[in-house]
């Protein structure tokens, strides 16, 4: 189904960014975002497994023969891949975990309706996105708490199999190590994405 | 870089790749049921799923007047061109990416991006980098909830996960000599699933 596969949505989005020099303060704001702590302020989303955002300027030009396109806007394209049926799972998220980024980017552009009404911003967004053809997704099903705890599991067994070779446990020792480790594991609620 | 999704210390294994390719009508038409096909019956996708260096890809063709106009004040965009945008996200260097899709899925390459101007076939590698490289335009902010982990680390994370949640089930509970047996079984059924962690996987 376009835009979905598995249980994630791969949504795709152009939106018009203003005239007058809003593309390049834009910019500037996007690249700054790298120096985050967890990579991104995408982070406080929990259900956003990838995310980028790219300044379109121009069109590309083939040369002659080809005809040369003049874009009269420039575009924010927003792709986003995230756990959910529908956009209006991430404008929900959005507003409620990082409305500050979102007037800090979508600011920028035409038509923004601002960060505090969802069914509005749920229009817009709507309004900007492009039909994803085609979604390719490796692991489809595994939302991304479920990809981050594993990630964490496999950390704490190859820790766990490194003290065992290191201390030489006997059977009752290595039983209690990997209970402590299991217990450790159940007790992990979220995992902070991006940590990772 | 900010193609490249960082963890908290800089490094990442995910770089987002970004093409966007003219085509004519008759072109888009083409390509929009070609991706149609490929979304119906998804073991054509399984080629690509077996390189294990691709978590994410769109494909979106916006035809010239699909481009957002939101407001009456916004110009509106008169274009000559349909336009195919290929939305990556890949493990490991650009080069060997590019050469890996050229020599394994040239034929939906081939089938798919015929249709943009210009495109000159994925054999030989060479032009068909430069014809990247002409197209590509450079993300401006990239990020992943789990940046050191590769495909390959994912799917075997995600299965190891499971059979330890089932050693926990099973055995966790089991006298300790028969534990430390069941214990080596469980090593021995994962122990390609172990790896290691961060952006050398």
């Amino acid at each position: 189904m376009a835009n979905r596969n598995g249980r994630k949505y791969g949504f795709t989005g152009l939106f018009p960014i203003k005239p007058g020099g809003h593309s390049s303060r834009l910019r500037n704001y996007l690249r700054s975002l790298d120096r985050h702590r967890y990579g991104s302020p995408l982070s406080d989303l929990d259900i956003v497994h990838m995310a980028r955002w790219t300044i379109i300027e121009r069109l590309p030009y083939q040369g002659l023969p080809a005809k040369r396109d003049i874009l009269q806007s420039q575009y924010l394209l927003f792709l986003c891949d995230f756990d959910g049926e529908s956009v209006d799972a991430l404008v929900w998220d959005f507003v409620r975990f990082s409305p500050h980024l979102l007037i800090r980017v979508w600011g920028h552009c035409v038509g923004f309706p601002g960060a505090r009404s969802r069914e509005a911003l749920a229009i817009y967004f709507e309004q900007c996105q492009l039909n994803t053809d085609l979604l390719l997704a490796d692991v489809p099903d595994a939302t991304v708490n479920e990809i981050l705890r594993a990630l964490v599991c496999r950390r704490m067994l190859a820790d766990l199999i490194d003290r065992k070779q290191r201390n030489g446990w006997t059977s009752s020792a290595l039983q209690n190590q990997f209970q402590q480790m299991w217990a450790m594991l159940s007790a992990v609620g979220r995992v902070q994405p991006g940590s990772l | 870089m900010a193609d490249r999704c960082c963890n908290w210390a800089g490094e990442g294994n995910a770089v987002t790749f970004n093409v966007i390719t003219p085509m004519t009508r008759l072109g888009s038409w083409v390509v929009k049921f070609l991706l149609w096909f490929f979304d119906k019956f998804q073991s054509t996708q399984e080629t690509a799923k077996a390189l294990a260096f691709l978590p994410f890809v769109h494909w979106v063709v916006v035809k010239r007047d699909q481009f957002p106009r939101v407001d009456t004040r916004q110009p509106q965009e008169d274009l000559n061109y349909d336009y195919l945008f290929f939305l990556s996200t890949f493990n490991g260097p650009w080069g060997p990416y590019i050469e890996a899709f050229a020599d394994i899925l040239y034929v939906p390459l081939d089938l798919v991006w015929f249709w943009s101007i210009g495109y000159p076939f994925a054999k030989p590698v060479t032009p068909l980098k430069a014809y990247i490289e002409r197209n590509q335009v450079e993300s401006d902010h990239s990020y992943s909830a789990y940046p050191g982990a590769s495909v390959r680390g994912v799917r075997s994370a995600l299965d190891l996960y499971g059979a330890v949640e089932a050693f926990a089930q099973n055995s966790m509970n089991l006298p300790a000599a028969q534990f430390d047996q069941e214990f080596d079984r469980l090593l021995i059924s994962v122990q390609n699933k172990i790896g290691s962690f961060g952006t050398g996987q």
